[in-house]
C-alpha cells in the first residue's frame, strides 16, 4: 500500500493544503510548528478516522484537538494505491461520529466503491488505530530516550495498546489494588466490611423481630380479654333484664297510681259540677242573662242611693222640725229683730266701758304688796320652824330664830293691809260715779230686754251679738228648708215607686235558683250565680282535660289497670350484683388497655425494622455489586496475566529474528550475542555475562530502538506494509550515527515507504 | 348513592429499595397523605361508603403514628362508612387491638358480612383456609336488589402456595353480583363477570416500586336508578415510569444520551422514572451511565438499569494484536459466563486504559 497525495480541506493549522507522496522515502524539512503532527494525524484519521471520547484533556481527544482553527469543513481526501489500484478516501468530521462522513472513490472508474468500507484501515492494515499508530508512527521521544529505561516500555505500548507511561504492570497493580480493597478476607476489605454490616443490621433485625414475637401473644391477650369482657357484658345484660323487668313493674305500679290519682280528679271535678249544677236545677240562665240581672241590681243600688238622699231629707226634715220648734208661733219682723240688734250693741259697748274702769282699780301696786306679804309670811314660818327645831340645842338661837319669825309674821300682816286699803283707794278720780251709775242701769235694762228677747229662741245667752246671728241663720236656713221639703218629698215618691217594681223583678228572677243555706244580699246573690256559672264552664275544661289525660295515660302506657304487679325481687341485691360486674368489667377493659399499650410500644420500637430491613437489602445488593466486581477483577487479573504471557511468546522469536536483522543491516556487524527476554528487555552477553544494554552508547541505544519499531512492524504487519512516518527521530544522533540512520533509510524505504519528518537540512 | 372502592393501600410497607433511605420515608408518607386525600375527596363529593377491599396494611407492623392517623382520618369522617376486608397482607388485627373502634368503621367477617344501604347491599367475605372451598356456595343475593360483593385474591383456578386466595370467577357468575370490587392486583382491571355483572381491581394508590408502574387511584361507584357505574380515578401523588431502551442501533454514547432526554421530556419529572437500557453495544462503545443518571436529577427520582450485553468475539478482535486483543481473546475462550464475561473485559480494559477502577 503505497500514499499517492492528499488534500487537507481544514484539519487543526492545516488548511487547503496538498501534498503529493511518492514511494520510498518521503522527506520533508519543514520548521518546528508547520504542522507535522497534524498531518501525520490527518492520514491516520482518514484510515480510521477519529474517536469519539468524553476526556477533556485535549492530547487525549483528537476530534476536539484538530478541529480546524479557522473553521470551515473539517477533513479532506487522500489517494492510495493497493493492488494496482487507485482510491481516493473523502472524510469530514463533526462532533461526533455520528455526524462523520466517508466516502471511497475507485479513481480507475471515479464512482464510489464498497471496497473497503469506512473501517478501511483495519481492513487494509489489520491492526485497529491504537496498535497502527503506535506501530507507524515513530516520534522523536521514542528514540531519544535512554534504552535500558524505555525500551521493553516502549515496546509493551506498541503492543498492549497502553498509553505511554501505562502498562502491564501498571494495570495487573490496579486490578490487584482493587481486589485487595475489595477482598473478603482482609478486615480492611470492603466486602469484608459490608458483610459485618449487614451482620449487624440482621443481628438487630433478629433482636426486632424476637420483639416482635410477643406482639402476637400480647394480641392473643388482647383477643382473650375481648371474649372476657363479652362474657361478662352478658351477664351483665342478664342483670339488667332482671332490672329492667323490675324497673317495668315499678313502672306499672305507678301507672296504676297515677291513673287512680287522675280517675280521682276526674271524679272530683264531676261531684264539683254537679253541686254547682244543682244552684240551676230549676232554671239554667246565662252568663248574659245575669249581665242583665246584675244592671238590674245595680240600677235598684242607684235608686237605693237616690232614695239616700232621704237621709239629706231627714236632716232637712229635722232641721225644719227644729226651726218650726224654734221658731214656734212667733213671728218676727225685720224692725223687731233691728231693735234687738241695736240694744245688744248698746249693752256691749256700756259693759266694755264699765270693765276697762274696773281693771284699772285692781291692777296697780296689788301684785308687789302681794308678794311681799308673802316672803314675808314664808320666812316667818322657816325662821319659827328653825328655832323649834334648835331650841333643844340652843336655847339663844332658837329664842333668836323665834323672835324673827315672829316679827317676819308680823311684817307680812302689816303689808297685806295695806295692800287691802290701796285697793280702796285706787279707783280713778276722773271716774264720775254717777254717771257710772246710770250707765250700769241702763246695762240692766238693755240686758233684761235682750234677754227677754233672746230666751225665747236660746237659753243661757251670754254672748247676745253671737246669739243674735245664730237666730238670724236659723231665720234664713228655716226658709229655704221650707223650699225644699216640698221638692224632696215629690222625687222621693217617684224614686219609692220605681224601687218597688225593680226589686220586685229581681226578686222574682232570684227566686229561680237555689241559694241553700246561703244569706246573701241580692247583689251577692248574682255575684254567686255568676261565678258558679264560671266555675261551672271551668270545671267543664277541667274535666275534659283530666279526662283526656286519664284516656291518654291509658292509651299511652297500655298497661292493664287490674293487673297484679307485686314482685319479690331485691333491687338492691340486683343493682349491687350489676356494679360488681361493672367493675370486674372495667379491670378487664383497664387490663386490655395496658395489653395494647405494651403493643403500641413495641409496634413503634418494630417501626425501626423496616428501616433496617430496607438498610440490609441495600447493603446485601451493594454486597452484591461488590462481590461480582471482585470476581470480575480476579478474572480480568487471570486472563490478563495469561494474554500478556501469551502475547510475549508469540512476539518474542519474531521480534528478536527482526531486531537482529535491522541490526545488522545498520550496524553492518551481527549481534550473536543479543538476548531479548519476554518483557523485551535486551541484554548482551559478553564473556559469559549478560549485560545492560545501557553499556552502549546513546546513539546506538537509539539505533537498537529504532531497529525494534521496524522489527515490531515487521512482525505487526501482514502481507500490506503500511506507510511509516519519522517524526523527526535522529534529532540526537551525532553526524555519524545519522549518516548510518539516513542510510538505514534509505535501504529500509525499498520495502517501505517512509515519510519522514525533518527541521533540518542535515538530517534530510 | 356514590361509593369509593379502593385496596392495597399498604401503608407503612417497603418502597423501592434503590430509593435513599430519607426519599424512601417521604414516600411512605405520601402513601397515607394519599389516602387522607383520598377520603377528602369522598367527603368533597358526598361519597356514602369507602369500600377498602383488603391489603391496607403491609405486615404486622403498623406504626402507631400510622395507626393513629388512620383512625383520626375515619373518625373525623363519621359521616361516611369505611367498609374494611381484611387482605392477606393485613397481619395486623388492625381491629382487634383497638380500644375504641369508631362506629363508621365497618368490618366483613370471615363468613358472608352485608352492609345494607337504601340503594344497595355490599357483601363481603374474608377468605380463608376454612371458607375458600365454600364461599361460593354460601353466597346467596337478592336478585331484585342491587349487590356489591367485595373479595381479595387473586382470580384463577386453583390455589397457590403462598398466602394468597384464588377467586375462581366462574364460580361467581348468575350469582346477582352487580360490582365485584376486588382487592391484590395492583392495577386497575374492569372485566365483564356475567351478563349482569362487572369485576373490578381498584388497584392500589401509590405505586412504591417499578413492579406498580403506571396511573393508580381508585374507583368511584355511582349508584342510581338501581344501575351502578363505575369509573376509574387517577390519584397517585406520583406515577412510577419505567422505559426500556435499545441501544443496539446507537454506536456513539451521546447519541443514545440525548434520545434518551429527549425521551424523558413526556413525563412530568414530579415522578419516579427507570430506564432499562437493553440491545447489544461493540467494545468501542463507551458507556456514561453515572453521567447520564446525574443529568435525570431533575427526575423526583431516577435510575438507570443497564441490561445491555456487550458484543465481542474473536473475529471482531483477531486483528487486534495489542494486549488488549489478546486479554479479551483470553476472556472469550474461558468458561465465564456470558455476564462474568462482559463485566471481567469491562474491568481489564478499564485497567489497561488507566481508568479508575
Amino acid at each position: 500500500m503505497k500514499l499517492v497525495k492528499c488534500h487537507i480541506e481544514n484539519f487543526g493549522k492545516l488548511t487547503n493544503f496538498d501534498f503529493n507522496f511518492t514511494a520510498g522515502l518521503n522527506c520533508i524539512k519543514e520548521s518546528n510548528g508547520w504542522g507535522k503532527s497534524t498531518l501525520a494525524t490527518f492520514i491516520k484519521a482518514m484510515f480510521y478516522g477519529l474517536p469519539t471520547t468524553t476526556k477533556k484533556d485535549l492530547a487525549a481527544n483528537e476530534r476536539k484537538k484538530y478541529s480546524p482553527w479557522q473553521g470551515g469543513n473539517y477533513g479532506g481526501n487522500l489517494v492510495f494505491a493497493i493492488n494496482q489500484k487507485q482510491y481516493k478516501i473523502e472524510r469530514f468530521f463533526g462532533k461526533n461520529k455520528a455526524e462523520d462522513t466517508f466516502v471511497l472513490i475507485d479513481l480507475s472508474t471515479g464512482k464510489q466503491t464498497k471496497a473497503f468500507t469506512e473501517d478501511i484501515g483495519l481492513e487494509i492494515f489489520g491492526l485497529d488505530a491504537d496498535a497502527f499508530e503506535r506501530s507507524s508512527y515513530i516520534p522523536q521521544k521514542l528514540l531519544d530516550s535512554n534504552l535500558n529505561e524505555s525500551l521493553a516500555q516502549k515496546l509493551n505500548q506498541i503492543i498492549q495498546g497502553t498509553t505511554d507511561n501505562y502498562h502491564y504492570e501498571d494495570a495487573y497493580n490496579a486490578l490487584d489494588q482493587k481486589r485487595a480493597s475489595l477482598s473478603n478476607n482482609k478486615k480492611t476489605g470492603q466486602i469484608q466490611n459490608l458483610a459485618s454490616d449487614i451482620e449487624d443490621v440482621v443481628t438487630k433485625i433478629r433482636d426486632l423481630e424476637t420483639s416482635g414475637q410477643s406482639v402476637e401473644i400480647l394480641q392473643q391477650q388482647v383477643i382473650a380479654k375481648d371474649l372476657e369482657i363479652n362474657a361478662l357484658l352478658q351477664e351483665q345484660n342478664q342483670v339488667k333484664q332482671q332490672i329492667n323487668t323490675y324497673a317495668q313493674l315499678q313502672q306499672k305500679q305507678a301507672n296504676q297510681e297515677l291513673f287512680a290519682e287522675l280517675n280521682a280528679k276526674v271524679i272530683a271535678t264531676k261531684n264539683e259540677i254537679q253541686v254547682k249544677q244543682a244552684v240551676f236545677e230549676r232554671y239554667q240562665t246565662t252568663a248574659a242573662e245575669i249581665g242583665t240581672y246584675v244592671t238590674l241590681e245595680k240600677t235598684i243600688a242607684a235608686t237605693v242611693n237616690a232614695m239616700n238622699i232621704k237621709a239629706d231629707r231627714d236632716y232637712v226634715a229635722q232641721r225644719y222640725q227644729t226651726l218650726s220648734h224654734y221658731f214656734g208661733d212667733k213671728v218676727l219682723t225685720t224692725e223687731t229683730t233691728d231693735a234687738v240688734y241695736h240694744d245688744i250693741l248698746r249693752y256691749n259697748a256700756l259693759k266694755t266701758q264699765s270693765d276697762n274702769v274696773v281693771k284699772q282699780c285692781t291692777v296697780s301696786g296689788n301684785h308687789r304688796q302681794r308678794w311681799l306679804s308673802f316672803v314675808l309670811a314664808l320666812f316667818a314660818l322657816l325662821s319659827i320652824l328653825g328655832g323649834v327645831l334648835l331650841l333643844p340645842v340652843q336655847l339663844v338661837g332658837a329664842v333668836f330664830l323665834l323672835v324673827l319669825g315672829g316679827v317676819a309674821l308680823l311684817g307680812a300682816g302689816f303689808v297685806y293691809l295695806i295692800n287691802l286699803i290701796n285697793v280702796k283707794t285706787s279707783m280713778p278720780q276722773h271716774f264720775d260715779l254717777e254717771q257710772l251709775s246710770e250707765r250700769q242701769t241702763e246695762m240692766k235694762q238693755l240686758k233684761e230686754r235682750i234677754n227677754t228677747f233672746l230666751e225665747q229662741y236660746e237659753s243661757g245667752v251670754t254672748d247676745y251679738l253671737t246669739a243674735y246671728q245664730n237666730l238670724m241663720a236659723n231665720i234664713r236656713e228655716y226658709a229655704q228648708i221650707k223650699v225644699q221639703m216640698a221638692h224632696q218629698n215629690d222625687e222621693l215618691n217617684e224614686l219609692s215607686q220605681k224601687l218597688t217594681i225593680e226589686q220586685k223583678q229581681l226578686e222574682k228572677y232570684l227566686a229561680r235558683f237555689n241559694f241553700t243555706n246561703l244569706t246573701l244580699n241580692n247583689a251577692e246573690k248574682l255575684t254567686f250565680l255568676k261565678q258558679t256559672l264560671l266555675d261551672l264552664e271551668q270545671l267543664s275544661v277541667r274535666l275534659a282535660t283530666e279526662t283526656q289525660t286519664l284516656e291518654q295515660f291509658k292509651t299511652k302506657k297500655h298497661f292493664d289497670v287490674n293487673e297484679s304487679v307485686v314482685t319479690r325481687v331485691d333491687i338492691n341485691e340486683l343493682q349491687q350484683n350489676e356494679k360488681k360486674i361493672q367493675d370486674r368489667i372495667d379491670q378487664k377493659r383497664d387490663e386490655k388497655s395496658q395489653l395494647i399499650a405494651q403493643i403500641n410500644k413495641i409496634q413503634d420500637d418494630l417501626a425501626a425494622l423496616n428501616d433496617l430491613e430496607y438498610e440490609k437489602v441495600n447493603l446485601q445488593n451493594n454486597l452484591n455489586n461488590l462481590t461480582d466486581t471482585l470476581q470480575a477483577v480476579k478474572a480480568a487479573m487471570k486472563y490478563l496475566k495469561a494474554a500478556n504471557e501469551s502475547l510475549a511468546t508469540k512476539f518474542l522469536a519474531p521480534m528478536k529474528n527482526g531486531l537482529d536483522k535491522y541490526l545488522t543491516l545498520i550496524t553492518e556487524c551481527e549481534f550473536a550475542n543479543l538476548n531479548l527476554d519476554t518483557d523485551f528487555n535486551i541484554t548482551f552477553e559478553e564473556y559469559g555475562k549478560l549485560r545492560e544494554v545501557d553499556y552502549y552508547s546513546k546513539g546506538y541505544q537509539n539505533l537498537i530502538n529504532l531497529c525494534l519499531r521496524f522489527a515490531l512492524i515487521d512482525v505487526l504487519y501482514g502481507q500490506e506494509k503500511p506507510f511509516i512516518v519519522l517524526d523527526d527521530p535522529f534529532v540526537n544522533l551525532d553526524d555519524d550515527k545519522i549518516a548510518k540512520a539516513k542510510e538505514f533509510l534509505q535501504k529500509l524505504s525499498e520495502n517501505y515507504q517512509l515519510i519522514y519528518f525533518s527541521c533540518h537540512e542535515s538530517r534530510c | 348513592m356514590k361509593i369509593i372502592h379502593c385496596a392495597d393501600l399498604h401503608l407503612d410497607s417497603k418502597m423501592e429499595t434503590n430509593l435513599s433511605a430519607a426519599k424512601a420515608k417521604e414516600r411512605k408518607k405520601e402513601i397515607l397523605n394519599t389516602f387522607e386525600r383520598m377520603v377528602d375527596y369522598a367527603a368533597t363529593n358526598q361519597v356514602n361508603a369507602i369500600i377498602i377491599a383488603g391489603d391496607m396494611f403491609d405486615t404486622s407492623r403498623i406504626t402507631n403514628s400510622t395507626k393513629n392517623r388512620v383512625l383520626n382520618t375515619i373518625r373525623k369522617n363519621a359521616q361516611i362508612d369505611f367498609l374494611y376486608l381484611s387482605g392477606n397482607h393485613d397481619e395486623s388485627n388492625f381491629i382487634s387491638i383497638m380500644e375504641d373502634v369508631p362506629t363508621n368503621l365497618k368490618v366483613f367477617g370471615s363468613s358472608w358480612t352485608t352492609f345494607h344501604y337504601p340503594t344497595a347491599n355490599i357483601t363481603g367475605l374474608v377468605l380463608n383456609e376454612s371458607n375458600r372451598k365454600t364461599f361460593y356456595d354460601t353466597l346467596q343475593l337478592p336478585a331484585e336488589q342491587l349487590n356489591i360483593v367485595v373479595l381479595h385474591g387473586q382470580i384463577g383456578q386453583t390455589n397457590s402456595k403462598d398466602k394468597t386466595e384464588i377467586i375462581n370467577l366462574n364460580k361467581l357468575k348468575n350469582k346477582n353480583i352487580d360490582y365485584l370490587a376486588l382487592g391484590h392486583i395492583h392495577s386497575y382491571i374492569k372485566e365483564t363477570l356475567d351478563q349482569r355483572g362487572v369485576y373490578c381491581y381498584s388497584g392500589c394508590l401509590e405505586g412504591r416500586g417499578f413492579d406498580e408502574c403506571g396511573e393508580k387511584g381508585f374507583v368511584l361507584l355511582e349508584i342510581e336508578n338501581g344501575k351502578v357505574e363505575s369509573q376509574f380515578v387517577s390519584f397517585a401523588q406520583r406515577q412510577l415510569i419505567e422505559l426500556v431502551f435499545d441501544i443496539t442501533p446507537y454506536a456513539d454514547w451521546f447519541v443514545i444520551e440525548d434520545k434518551i432526554l429527549e425521551l424523558v421530556k413526556a413525563y412530568d419529572q414530579t415522578n419516579l422514572l427507570k430506564i432499562t437500557l437493553r440491545g447489544k453495544y461493540p467494545i468501542q462503545l463507551e458507556k456514561h451511565i453515572g453521567m447520564l443518571e446525574q443529568k435525570l436529577d431533575q427526575f423526583y427520582f431516577a435510575k438507570i438499569k443497564d441490561e445491555t450485553t456487550l458484543v465481542v468475539t474473536n473475529q471482531d478482535v483477531a486483528k487486534d494484536i495489542s494486549l488488549r486483543g489478546e486479554f479479551i481473546r483470553q476472556v472469550l475462550a474461558s468458561d465465564l459466563t456470558a455476564a462474568e464475561k462482559e463485566q471481567t473485559i469491562l474491568i481489564g480494559l478499564k485497567a489497561l486504559a488507566g481508568e479508575d477502577l
